[in-house]
């Protein structure tokens, strides 16, 4: 047993050096509420400003809950990261990345000892805002999206009280919000809270996967407290983000994050 | 047990392959002007005299990263003729209109002068009382004493830092902007001290729409714009009551700017078409004060209705590093456009440029 269970936690800690993170302890029968802390490695870039790359080290809140609803799971959470980022001469940008989520996965394989399946659509709100202080005293640069994507998520048991769960996530349709080629007005509210949650994301546009690119992978490990009570748990993972348009001109956001959270059974 | 040196390098190699690349921040795109059906007539440098070789130093200059960081493209004009051009970004930069940021100051000045010849204005000595009775009313009396001579030097004394005023113009919303800027505390007397901001040239901009009837935007497209044949432009009208932003709205093609330049060079004419007087263009381009602003050796550049009056001519400046430079001995203008919300980046100050052009003048 003693053996069965190091060689398990060896391969959960590689897994969670290898994959990506965020949390859900929930089976399809359960419910729960997690809370995480992240931090992370952004790399940013706006050509509507400059073709340089911004990169640095992220910080970022999550919460999320995971329940069973049906045949299937339901899937919300919010999240918010900030960035202290530079380019390749040191001139610093911050950057800040919010997100909404709500996804239905019918569960499609159900497997106590083995990998299960769901697969389902869901709706996101999320916004990569970019503010390279050194280019552009005066406006934001971002990436506004609301779409429907379509979420996928797998878990297996690893041992006793672990287990092991991936999802990747990627949009399908929906609308895109960039900043114009060209800044007419002299400054954007940069002052203001209301800015990054509703200016930045007028003007939208209606695409699809093939125009601009939502992509989310992570990998959770995770493991509950008290096994066999469920009521608590907590996961560690590995995630990478990806974000990229070419309206106006290119754009592109890349990120890779570790999560650590805790959850609580319902 | 896990190898925690292994971890921490996946872990590395992770991060650092999440870094995006770069591309070269400025590109050599060429310095020969093509011809344009815009009016301007093409020349080498060597048929009006100059150096290209002193221009070759200068484009090398332009084309390092860490010299003149902002910088988008240049062009010089000389006798009259487009002679070298060049652009660091992307060539549509010479087909897309530009923020010349408070280079608008300066064709506010312009404006003010096309009026001032049309007799809008009795004399400089009208003072904000009479120009703007209404708005004055319950207001400091030291306030409706401000001339427009004290607005066009930068010493109207109200205080309105730069640093707020286009968040509070622009982007907040007022229902009266006149009343709003006329509010604004006194920092000095009127007359008495040099404070650089957008408040003045805006009121400029109120004192030609409250006695022409028209904006200033609408002005300056019949009486400066038409006859140089510019055409696409944009020129920032505030939301709330539609007055022309007259401190830094003003977007522009860099060879039109450098018409305006032109235009000084040749006394008020474009093509033969009298657009101003010189007896303004005098009197807007005399030295009256000390900016804020200095030269390489730490001396204050003189200022005068909205033009920096430097050793070899004049000059327009807006924030980044816009410029309008005027030699009227060697007949030649200068236009630099640049990234126009930077502050600090190398070449964004008056004394850089003009270190640069050196060689030139």
């Amino acid at each position: 047993m003693g053996r069965v269970v190091r060689s398990s936690g060896a391969a959960i800690a590689l897994s969670a050096s290898l994959l990506a993170p965020c949390a859900a302890w929930a089976t399809p029968e359960g419910r729960t509420l997690s809370a995480g802390v992240d931090v992370g490695f952004r790399s940013a870039r706006d050509d509507l400003i400059v073709p340089l790359a911004s990169s640095g080290p992220t910080l970022g809140l999550s919460e999320r809950f995971l329940g069973a609803l049906g045949p299937g799971l339901l899937d919300t959470g919010i999240r918010f990261q900030f960035g202290a980022l530079f380019d390749r001469s040191g001139h610093p940008a911050a950057s800040i990345f919010h997100a909404l989520r709500l996804a239905y996965l019918p569960v499609a394989v159900s497997r106590p000892r083995a990998w299960s399946f769901a697969l389902g659509p869901a709706l996101v709100w999320e916004t990569d805002v970019l503010w390279l202080r050194t280019w552009d005293d005066a406006h934001a640069y971002w990436l506004g999206r609301r779409y429907l994507g379509l979420s996928a998520r797998a878990w297996r048991p690893l041992a006793p009280s672990w287990r092991l769960e991936l999802m990747a996530e990627l949009n399908l349709l929906g609308f895109e919000a960039r900043p114009p080629a060209y800044r007419l007005q002299n400054e954007d509210a940069l002052t203001q809270v209301a800015f990054y949650f509703a200016d930045v994301n007028r003007a939208q546009r209606f695409g699809s996967v093939f125009d601009w690119q939502a992509l989310r992978i992570e990998a959770d490990v995770c493991r509950t407290l008290a096994p066999g009570s469920r009521k608590r748990g907590k996961s560690l993972g590995l995630e990478a983000r990806l974000a990229h348009t070419d309206a106006p001109l290119a754009a592109f956001v890349f990120e890779l994050n570790l999560r650590y959270a805790y959850a609580w059974d319902l | 047990m896990v190898n925690v040196p292994r971890f921490a390098a996946i872990c590395l190699g992770l991060l650092l392959s999440s870094c995006l690349f770069d591309e070269p921040l400025k590109h050599d795109l060429g310095v020969v002007p093509e011809p344009l059906a815009d009016g301007w007539s093409i020349a080498t440098p060597e048929s009006v005299g100059l150096s290209a070789e002193a221009l070759s130093r200068i484009h090398t200059v332009l084309l390092r990263e860490d010299r003149f960081v902002g910088t988008l493209g240049m062009l010089v004009v000389k006798d009259g003729k487009l002679v070298w051009e060049t652009y660091l970004r992307s060539r549509a930069d010479r087909d897309q209109y530009h923020h010349v940021q408070s280079v608008t100051k300066s064709v506010t000045a312009l404006v003010f002068g096309a009026a001032q010849d049309r007799g809008y204005f009795s004399d400089l000595s009208q003072n904000t009382g009479q120009l703007f009775a209404d708005e004055m009313s319950g207001l400091e009396p030291i306030k409706a004493t401000i001339t427009l001579q004290q607005l066009l030097t930068m010493t109207s004394g109200l205080d309105f830092d730069n640093l707020d005023f286009d968040l509070e113009m622009y982007t907040f919303h007022h229902s009266d902007p006149l009343r709003y800027i006329l509010e604004k505390p006194m920092y000095a007397a009127p007359g008495v001290r040099f404070y650089y901001r957008n408040a003045d040239p805006q009121l400029i901009s109120y004192a030609l729409q409250r006695v022409t009837g028209q904006s200033e935007r609408a002005l300056a497209e019949r009486w400066l714009f038409e006859p140089l044949g510019i055409v696409d432009y944009y020129w920032q009208a505030d939301q709330d009551d539609g007055s022309t932003v007259a401190g830094n709205g003003l977007h522009l093609k860099a060879r039109d700017l450098a018409k305006l330049g032109q235009l000084l060079l040749d006394h008020g004419q474009w093509h033969g078409r009298s657009v101003i007087s010189q007896t303004w263009l005098d009197e807007m381009t005399e030295a009256r004060l000390a900016s804020d602003f200095h030269d390489l050796d730490g001396q204050p550049i003189p200022y005068g209705f909205y033009w920096y009056v430097v050793p070899s001519g004049f000059a327009a400046w807006g924030n980044g590093g816009q410029y309008l430079f005027v030699d009227p001995a060697r007949q030649m203008v200068i236009v630099q456009i640049a990234l126009p919300d930077t502050a600090g980046l190398d070449g964004s100050t008056l004394a850089e440029f003009l270190d640069l052009v050196r060689e030139l003048l």
